[in-house]
């Protein structure tokens, strides 16, 4: 190769070097992502994931040996035992949310037999708990010498420690997510481009552009995650919940991030920068909005950005719907609610912007 | 009848740059006008207000009657806009970008199919309506340009550099098709920095340099401000800084300014017929060649020379040896 080949390359490098270090945006959405998938991973694979997690203990005699087990489970870190006597109540609080499972344990004085009663539409956490009565129980066998404990799983939904169950909604939420949110970006490439100048110079009002434009994102993230709830639904067999209701949420999540997308659309003026403006925001929500696992087993400050983040509030309606069939009177009314509020506010700063912007 | 545009002290300021300064000019109806000056004078800045594009940090305009500020939407009913660069949809096809624009402009459902085919025909993009813009060679995107602009017969046209960037033939297409639409009655308004396309196309011209208007008047009176000085053409085998010096040392000689691509000395000067001997002596003594010498009527270009004291190519500032001396260089 010859020198001033290598010489022209390394100036072309430089180049760039240079173009990519005066984007801030960029080279900060370069650093977020690794360091939040560091951050979320290690937390999530160091065994570190269960901590106190509440769980009821529903017991049913007073032999040795169930003494003996509520003794090991109240012993580990991983668990809060709170002793219940009303079961009908303790497995309301499971299924929403308040408990992450609830032990019964059963004696007639020679066998004893453990029913793990867990919430199904939360596979992972389910397991996690699983986990730990499973070690207090096996710990209590070796020490005995006797009959073996039993143990026995009941799930709430019935769909079991099924993680495509789990991860479906969580899917589904991202690509409306992505769809809608990548769709309203058209809009700075049109300012670029001057596409957007065509439209401009004809008597519509901003008004409509920026209607038309939320159209087109919404629909673009609804569709492309039809597509994927079909997929899941046919392949993978998900739950579908209320058809109905699910269509819904998507839709309305679609709407939530069409909005996210104007106001980004509105305060940046070059493409590059509303690209990394929505890598910075999109890429994190996929990791703390509980897509892949559960936000119960993240670290508490990084619960409590994923509660401020609405794909948190879209995975958990979606999974609500599908997985414990929920309906609109329960709990999936506060997802819908915070993605409303999300949608409105966003869509309103973001069209106030762009209408100036619109009307320079 | 209220003139098609009238300006009254148009000015646009971006932060602290003066982009356009106070312009106020009028364009009757019917009229082809045209803005003339070099890359950054101001001329798209001025049409992009025009077109309710860009707001005027001071100063309005009337377009058709109505005020750019306070009735943009009946402005744009009337105008039809074809910016420097085409900027259809170009992953959409021919026939659809003219839709969009039919329905955008309220064209009604009836009219629209039948004004598209006739755009399609007189734009001859016939046969390829239905592929992607992005298909097309330059000329051809450019008359897809002009016609989008024309779906909902537009009494006012304006028109930025019509034909930058496009081959000889496909530019003097454009230019007939122009001047077809004027004899329909349809009011063009037009900026370029050629000198060439200004004087053919246009009935008046405005000249403006640095954001301010210059000059505005027919071609005629234009060439009238030239001045009473005779333009001689010198073709020289290269540019002579000495050449160039010795004559504007005449007493005679105005300005002298190289054309890099023709290879021409202009030398303005007064009475050239009795100073032509005294340079071809000069040119001489020095043993400068001379391939040719012509006398030449005053153009555009010598108008703007005069007016502005510089050349309309702005990337040949540096040949400009009249201002290079001006400013103390020494040849």
């Amino acid at each position: 190769m010859r020198f001033e080949t290598l010489i022209k390359a390394v100036w072309i490098a430089e180049k760039d070097l240079r173009q990519f270090f005066q984007f801030r945006q960029r080279f900060l959405t370069t650093l977020i992502l690794p360091v939040l998938m560091l951050l979320v991973f290690s937390f999530r694979f160091q065994g570190l994931p269960l901590r106190e997690a509440p769980v009821a203990v529903f017991s049913q005699g007073n032999s040795e040996i169930q003494l003996e087990v509520i003794e090991h489970l109240d012993e580990s870190p991983a668990l809060r035992i709170t002793p219940m006597s009303n079961i009908s109540q303790a497995q309301n609080m499971l299924s929403a949310g308040n408990l992450y499972g609830v032990v019964m344990i059963s004696s007639d004085g020679v066998d004893c037999t453990i029913t793990v009663v867990l919430d199904d539409s939360n596979p992972v956490l389910a397991q996690s708990v699983y986990g730990v009565v499973e070690q207090a129980v096996k710990d209590v066998n070796e020490k005995i010498s006797r009959t073996p404990i039993r143990m026995k799983t009941n799930f709430l939904y019935g769909s079991g420690f099924n993680y495509v169950n789990f991860l479906v909604p969580g899917v589904l939420a991202t690509t409306a997510m992505f769809g809608s949110a990548f769709q309203m970006l058209t809009l700075v490439w049109e300012k670029s481009l001057g596409t957007l100048e065509r439209i401009l110079v004809t008597p519509v009002r901003p008004r409509s552009i920026i209607l038309g434009k939320t159209l087109a994102g919404c629909l673009t993230g609804f569709a492309q995650t039809i597509l994927i709830l079909l997929l899941g639904h046919l392949i993978f067999a998900a739950p579908l919940g209320s058809i109905h209701l699910v269509l819904f949420v998507i839709f309305l999540t679609s709407f939530t991030f069409t909005g996210l997308g104007v106001l980004v659309s509105g305060i940046c003026g070059d493409p590059r920068e509303a690209t990394a403006y929505n890598q910075m925001i999109n890429w994190p929500m996929v990791f703390l909005g509980g897509v892949f696992f559960p936000i119960e087993m993240m670290p508490a400050p990084l619960q409590y950005i994923s509660r401020l983040l609405p794909l948190t509030y879209a995975t958990d309606a979606l999974r609500s719907i599908m997985i414990k069939q929920a309906s609109f009177a329960t709990n999936v009314i506060m997802d819908i609610v915070v993605l409303t509020l999300y949608a409105v506010t966003t869509l309103a700063l973001g069209s106030k912007i762009l209408l100036r912007v619109l009307a320079r | 009848m209220e003139p098609a545009i009238k300006t009254y002290d148009l000015t646009k300021l971006f932060g602290k740059v003066i982009a356009v300064q106070k312009i106020n000019f009028e364009v009757d109806r019917g009229e082809i006008f045209g803005f003339l000056g070099p890359n950054g004078a101001g001329k798209t800045t001025t049409i992009r207000m025009l077109c309710c594009l860009l707001r005027p940090t001071e100063g309005t305009a009337e377009i058709g009657g109505y005020n750019v500020l306070k009735e943009p939407q009946k402005v744009k009913a009337k105008i039809g806009y074809v910016p420097e660069l085409s900027n259809m949809y170009t992953d959409l096809s021919a026939t659809y970008n003219l839709k969009l624009m039919a329905r955008l402009h309220d064209v009604p459902r009836k009219v629209r199919k039948k004004k598209i085919d006739e755009l399609l025909e007189v734009f001859e993009l016939r046969g390829r309506e239905k592929d992607r813009v992005s298909t097309f060679s330059k000329g051809m995107q450019r008359r897809l340009t002009i016609a989008a602009a024309l779906v909902h017969n537009p009494e006012i046209l304006f028109l930025d550099e019509l034909t930058t960037g496009l081959d000889v033939q496909s530019a003097r297409k454009i230019r007939d098709l122009v001047k077809q639409l004027n004899s329909q009655g349809v009011t063009v308004f037009l900026t370029t920095h050629r000198i060439e396309e200004a004087e053919e196309l246009c009935g008046r011209i405005g000249i403006i340099d640095f954001g301010k208007l210059v000059a505005l008047d027919t071609l005629q009176n234009l060439k009238k401000l030239a001045g009473e000085s005779d333009i001689l053409e010198f073709v020289v085998p290269e540019h002579s800084s000495l050449l160039a010096h010795c004559l504007s040392q005449i007493s005679s000689v105005r300005s002298v300014s190289f054309d890099q691509s023709n290879k021409v000395l202009r030398v303005h000067a007064l009475d050239a017929d009795s100073a032509l001997p005294k340079m071809f002596e000069l040119a001489i003594k020095r043993s400068i060649r001379i391939v040719s010498v012509r006398k030449m009527e005053p153009t555009l270009e010598d108008v703007f020379l005069r007016l502005t004291g510089r050349t309309l190519r702005e990337e040949e500032p540096a040949h400009n040896l009249h201002l290079l001396v001006q400013r103390g260089y020494k040849p």
